[in-house]
């Protein structure tokens, strides 16, 4: 009798070990913390590849090194300043990315002519590499705000284009002929029907835009700007051949990338579908029940 | 109550590829509708029935005659459309594809929806999203949708054939009920004569090609019931027309009776 109730008892808690192992959650976590292992193990066998605590005392360090020879604040100083700049950089691209690339893009869906004659420019947008759009830019442009915003702005609005353009293929025809057969005024159209149809599209293409637009930025920063996250990133790598600072300045890019997609577009995304998790937490019985009760 | 006029009604669709000739979907349809009637267009599959009604509602245009829609009152007629599948928005509530045809989004509008939700059996389902109902009740929200705009002509493309036998009887039972109490003018569109003949006061049988074949008046007493026997003779009648247009066709193209002479060969032969 006791016997049987250690055995269950331990069973137990190997299903409640096992059930907690499958949770998504614990899954990321464990992937993270493998990867974290192996940054460490990599810094320890190699001498030119920094250690996550190597890298984090960079961080520290430019925290603590005022910005441009005045007095060092929590706001004034190499960590906070540079990453200021590229962030600012960055957003004013954005903005010029989502007013140009979503109207474009949903143009594209609805009048085949404009498709026609966008297609080939939003290639060549494709086609071209980051880099080559830095080097070009640096240039024409010089260094200061233009070129890195440019460079933004080039690159990643093909990309938005894109996914806004399969958004507005993607608008059911049904339901457009519906909105026309009821006379259904322009303004409620977009609100009710064009942006719910297309929200997926467009929230998929502004995070590749964002992580674009952040890339470009930081490119041209490294060779065409003295102030900014990749300017800094540069500094450590030519001028102070360290390491340690280029490996912590690209955590701090890959932070930042990462933050505002979990931060800022997941959360919109998720707002944006919220309907679908109404339905799908309402069980699958709901529908029989519903239709007995009529 | 509306007066719809349609004044040879041909519409042609591009051919599908180069080699392929153009594709005559309507070809000379005439009829007027006016008044308290409940008409169906009865015909074959790719007749042309359907895109007569998306000409109507102004989802397609004409490739040349003229279909008017006018109101008693003189005002643009307000139209209704229920279509094969409920067409609802799926991120939206059924309260909120109601509202979504409406201009005016006020308490009447929302009193107004609420009867006709009623009047369809689905009061209480206001604040669910479409895919918490079944086909059967979605396809009722778009019927409550049609009949709360308080429409001057109401088009119903085949709404009951993607439905299972028992939910379209019950639906067509409804349907009769709600056109009892509102009378409102509507154009029905099926290609089951059964169901023609038993909502209708009046049958235009459309023949392959999309041309006027027959014009009939169903004068029954309402409610009806498919199995009336009153019903059932209509409908034999009804479906003699069909045999009649059948064979015409054939008469008119020997390609067609070579054809069928093959599938009589064939059934035989196996």
């Amino acid at each position: 009798m006791a016997s049987a109730t250690t055995g269950s008892a331990g069973s137990g808690a190997v299903d409640a070990a096992l059930t907690f192992l499958r949770r998504e959650r614990v899954t990321r976590w464990t992937s993270r913390l493998t990867l974290l292992v192996l940054w460490q193990l990599a810094g320890v066998l190699s001498v030119r590849f920094p250690t996550p605590v190597q890298t984090v005392d960079i961080l520290v360090r430019e925290f603590q090194t005022p910005f441009g020879g005045d007095a060092w604040t929590v706001w004034n100083n190499e960590l906070v300043q540079n990453l200021w700049v590229s962030m600012t950089r960055t957003a004013l691209a954005l903005a010029y990315v989502i007013v140009i690339g979503i109207p474009v893009g949903y143009a594209m869906g609805r009048w085949w002519r404009v498709q026609a004659y966008f297609t080939d420019v939003v290639m060549v947008g494709i086609a071209l590499p980051a880099y080559m759009w830095a080097l070009l830019a640096v240039m024409w442009f010089g260094f200061g705000i233009t070129a890195p915003v440019f460079t933004a702005v080039v690159s990643a609005t093909p990309a938005l284009i894109v996914h806004v353009l399969q958004g507005a293929l993607a608008i059911p025809r049904p339901l457009r002929d519906m909105s026309d057969a009821y006379d259904v005024p322009s303004l409620t159209r977009a609100r009710d029907l064009i942006l719910p149809s297309m929200a997926g599209a467009v929230i998929a293409g502004v995070r590749l835009a964002i992580i674009a637009a952040w890339g470009s930025v930081v490119l041209v920063e490294w060779f065409g700007s003295n102030e900014g996250a990749g300017f800094r990133a540069r500094h450590w790598y030519q001028s102070a051949a360290d390491y340690n600072g280029l490996m912590a300045w690209g955590v701090v890019v890959l932070v930042i990338v990462i933050a505002v997609d979990r931060g800022v577009i997941e959360r919109i995304d998720r707002a944006a579908h919220r309907w679908r998790g109404s339905i799908s937490s309402f069980g699958a019985t709901a529908a029989t029940a519903a239709e007995k009760t009529s | 109550m509306a007066i719809l006029k349609a004044t040879n009604v041909v519409k042609e669709f591009p051919p599908p590829t180069k080699h392929q000739p153009t594709v005559r979907a309507l070809d000379g349809l005439h009829f007027e509708v006016s008044g308290q009637t409940f008409v169906s267009m009865v015909g074959p599959s790719g007749c042309g029935k359907s895109t007569f009604l998306n000409i109507v509602s102004g989802i397609e245009t004409p490739s040349s005659g003229s279909v008017t829609v006018q109101s008693d009152e003189g005002r643009p007629a307000k139209l209704g459309y229920v279509f094969q599948d409920a067409r609802l928005l799926p991120w939206r509530t059924v309260m909120s594809n109601l509202m979504y045809v409406h201009r005016d989004k006020g308490e009447e509008t929302k009193d107004r929806i609420g009867r006709y939700l009623d009047m369809v059996g689905l009061k209480g389902f206001e604040h669910m999203y479409p895919a918490h109902l079944s086909g059967g009740m979605q396809q009722r929200v778009g019927i409550a949708r049609a009949f709360s705009v308080e429409p001057d002509l109401l088009l119903m493309d085949e709404p009951f054939s993607h439905l299972d036998a028992i939910t379209a009887r019950s639906l067509r039972e409804e349907l009769q009920s709600i056109w009892e109490q509102t009378k409102k003018t509507v154009l029905f569109v099926t290609h089951d004569v059964l169901e023609a003949v038993q909502l209708s006061s009046r049958i235009i049988i459309v023949a392959y090609g999309g041309k006027n074949f027959a014009d009939l008046t169903i004068d029954l007493p309402y409610p009806r019931l498919q199995t009336d026997p009153e019903v059932a003779t209509m409908q034999a009648h009804i479906l003699e027309v069909f045999e009649d247009m059948e064979r015409k066709r054939r008469e008119l193209d020997p390609r067609i009776a070579e054809l069928a002479e093959a599938r009589q060969r064939a059934r035989e032969a196996s």
